[in-house]
């Protein structure tokens, strides 16, 4: 079992002997076998910490920075997921390099272990030296309450993790998260970047997976980037690239609430083109007299979607258009030949015709209300200078 | 003193005195009291069209039309006018849609708390605290989706920051609804299996990130 981790350990004893180890080294190599005590054994640790000097720890302890470790971990996590993402030739790289992030850490962990074996030999730190110990165990805290809750990151180097961790003494295990935590958790990788995920066993049994499942659901259905002012403004101006504008498309064919907003665009173009005319007529002008308004073909509206046309008559003086745009629907009634025309639509025998507009195009009456509320069909009566047509439609 | 003055004439006339300093408050004034009704009559269909609002929102929208209108909307007009003269020739047509487009974001803006279920008096009456509950439940969740939004928004700012290619394939895919990898590949010109492969990775990144930001933010542990 273990054997290529194994025999990393015991090769590492012999750094205990040679003379020309740094203190440094001395510690973390007799913590390392001290930590797996029953798995290595302890050979050669307790002299090598009898022939480690007071000054020496001292200055070592001096020169730690825990906090250094942060990036190196962060980087590992890093390397450990594209040990799955990349999954080709470079794997085995990415495992290699997050793997020596982690092992950074936990000689951390054996220092730590080291020094406590140390003043037991040679009595307690005193001072500087025993701030200085406080300090580096409580960086070591600090930065496992901040990396621990991120172990899923290392989950792709369960294999090689979880031969770390069983190594190691059982009282050490659990502290080492680097080596232990969700190293049974394999299975959620597929999740990652799968889509319907076949839920196995663990997942089904483990609460942290199911947790980080529920949590990261969010991405499996992500939110979509409404229109945003600025895009209802360069939409309706024209200012959209052909593929903004499929975008647009694209996104109001299933989000009612811009879709809404692009009616409402349209909407308030007809309104805008009532109301200038209202205001034309209380100044007494003439249709003629508009100057200022673009032809109905220029507008976007018209541009932004595709009208459908039905022309349901043509007669020498007069055409009968029905318009349909998205929800909306319209009966034009156009004067050709320069003629005056009059018309009216009856919902209902009986009932008072539907007020047309007055625009550009001639006389519009919206059946939009009517067709919402269920009627489908009209009469239609039209006064062209000697002509006079009625006719039922339907909408 | 502006009454006879054309509506062109006005707006030159604001344009000029902006552009120096003056103060231009009577002829902007005079302007858009002559606006008033058309733009009223905007904002009427406007919440016609949203089937909600009030006179006192229609007072508010109209203020806010014409610091819009002052804001953006007078270089805009120019830029608006050269590049495709016509589509909003006249100041007055170019104001009334500056109202048009604040309404919409008005009440686009209000629509949720306003599509709140209107309670019944008489309900209230028989079963105040259901109602009061039902309500702070409502709030709970309206207030954890918001923070959830904001959670995933992050992650996805941090993925933009950190795989700038993989967020974009993400965000052509998913947050621009193209949902088609052929289309993502001619959009950012690369292979399909690309596209199929920056997405994957996209969609990794993003859970391990939203998964930190949750663990980090405060009252997870609630
Ligand atoms: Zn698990
Ligand atoms: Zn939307």
């Amino acid at each position: 079992m273990n054997t290529a981790a194994m025999s990393r350990y015991t090769a590492r004893r012999q750094q205990l002997t040679a003379g020309s180890s740094s203190p440094g080294v001395v510690l973390e190599v007799a913590g390392d076998l001290l930590r797996r005590s029953r798995q290595v054994g302890t050979e050669g640790v307790e002299d090598a910490l009898r022939g480690l000097g007071r000054r020496e720890v001292e200055t070592w302890l001096q020169a730690q920075k825990p906090q250094a470790l942060q990036p190196v971990l962060l980087r590992a996590a890093e390397e450990a997921v594209e040990v799955v993402l990349d999954g080709g030739e470079e794997a085995e790289m990415w495992r290699l390099s997050a793997m020596e992030g982690l092992a950074a850490r936990d000689r951390a962990a054996s220092a730590v272990v080291a020094l406590v074996a140390w003043e037991a030999l040679h009595g307690p730190l005193d001072g500087e030296a025993a701030r200085n110990l406080e300090r580096f165990v409580e960086g070591l805290g600090k930065l496992d309450s901040a990396l621990r809750p991120r172990a899923r990151w290392f989950i792709p180097l369960n294999p090689q993790r979880r031969q770390e961790r069983d190594l190691l003494e059982p009282a050490e295990q659990d502290k080492a998260w680097w080596f232990s935590a969700r190293a049974g958790c394999d299975d959620l990788v597929a999740t990652w970047t799968g889509g319907a995920q076949s839920s196995t066993p663990h997942l089904q049994g483990c609460a942290d997976c199911r947790a980080d499942i529920a949590d990261a659901a969010p991405v499996d259905s992500p939110p979509r980037r409404h229109l945003t002012e600025d895009d209802l403004w360069r939409f309706d101006m024209g200012l959209m690239s052909e593929d903004e504008r499929s975008r647009v498309d694209a996104h109001t064919a299933r989000c009612g609430e811009c879709a809404q907003a692009v009616l409402a665009l349209g909407e308030g173009d007809d309104a805008i083109e009532d109301a200038l005319e209202m205001e034309e007529g209380d100044a007494g002008l003439s249709p003629a007299a508009r100057t200022s308004r673009a032809p109905v073909s220029q507008r976007p509206l018209a541009a932004r979607h595709p009208e459908h046309r039905e022309v349901l008559e043509e007669r020498r003086e007069f055409r009968v258009v029905l318009v349909r745009e998205r929800q909306r629907v319209r009966l034009l009634v156009q004067p050709l030949a320069g003629r005056t025309v009059t018309a009216a639509v009856f919902l209902s025998p009986g009932r008072p015709s539907l007020k047309p507009s007055n625009g550009p195009e001639g006389l519009s009456f919206d059946l939009t209300t009517a067709s919402s509320t269920g009627a489908r069909s009209a009469h239609l009566s039209v006064q062209a200078g000697n002509e006079t047509m009625e006719k039922d439609f339907a909408f | 003193m502006y009454e006879q003055l054309s509506d062109d004439e006005l707006f030159a006339e604001v344009v000029r005195r902006r552009a120096t300093d003056e103060p231009f408050g009577g002829p902007l004034g005079t302007l858009v009291q002559r606006w008033n009704r058309p733009a009223r009559y905007v904002i009427s269909k406007i919440q016609a069209s949203y089937g909600r609002g009030s006179p006192a929102d229609a007072d508010e929208l109209f203020q806010d039309a014409v610091g819009k209108f002052l804001d953006r909307g007078l270089d805009q007009f120019r830029g608006v006018s050269q590049q495709m003269p016509g589509r909003s020739a006249s100041p007055k047509t170019f104001f009334l849609r500056i109202v048009k487009h604040v309404a919409i974001d008005f009440y686009r803006r209000h629509r949720e708390e306003l599509a709140a279920p209107p309670s019944d008096p008489d309900d209230a009456m028989e079963e105040p605290p259901s109602e009061t509950a039902r309500a702070v439940e409502l709030g709970r969740r309206r207030e954890e989706r918001a923070e959830a939004q904001e959670l995933y928004w992050a992650a996805f700012a941090r993925l933009q920051q950190e795989h700038p290619k993989e967020a974009s394939a993400w965000e052509l895919y998913h947050h621009e609804d193209v949902e088609d990898h052929e289309e993502c590949a001619r959009r950012l010109n690369i292979s399909v299996v690309n596209s199929y492969k920056r997405v994957s990775r996209a969609q990794a990144y993003l859970k391990l990130y939203l998964l930190d930001l949750q663990r980090e933010s405060p009252g997870e542990e609630a």
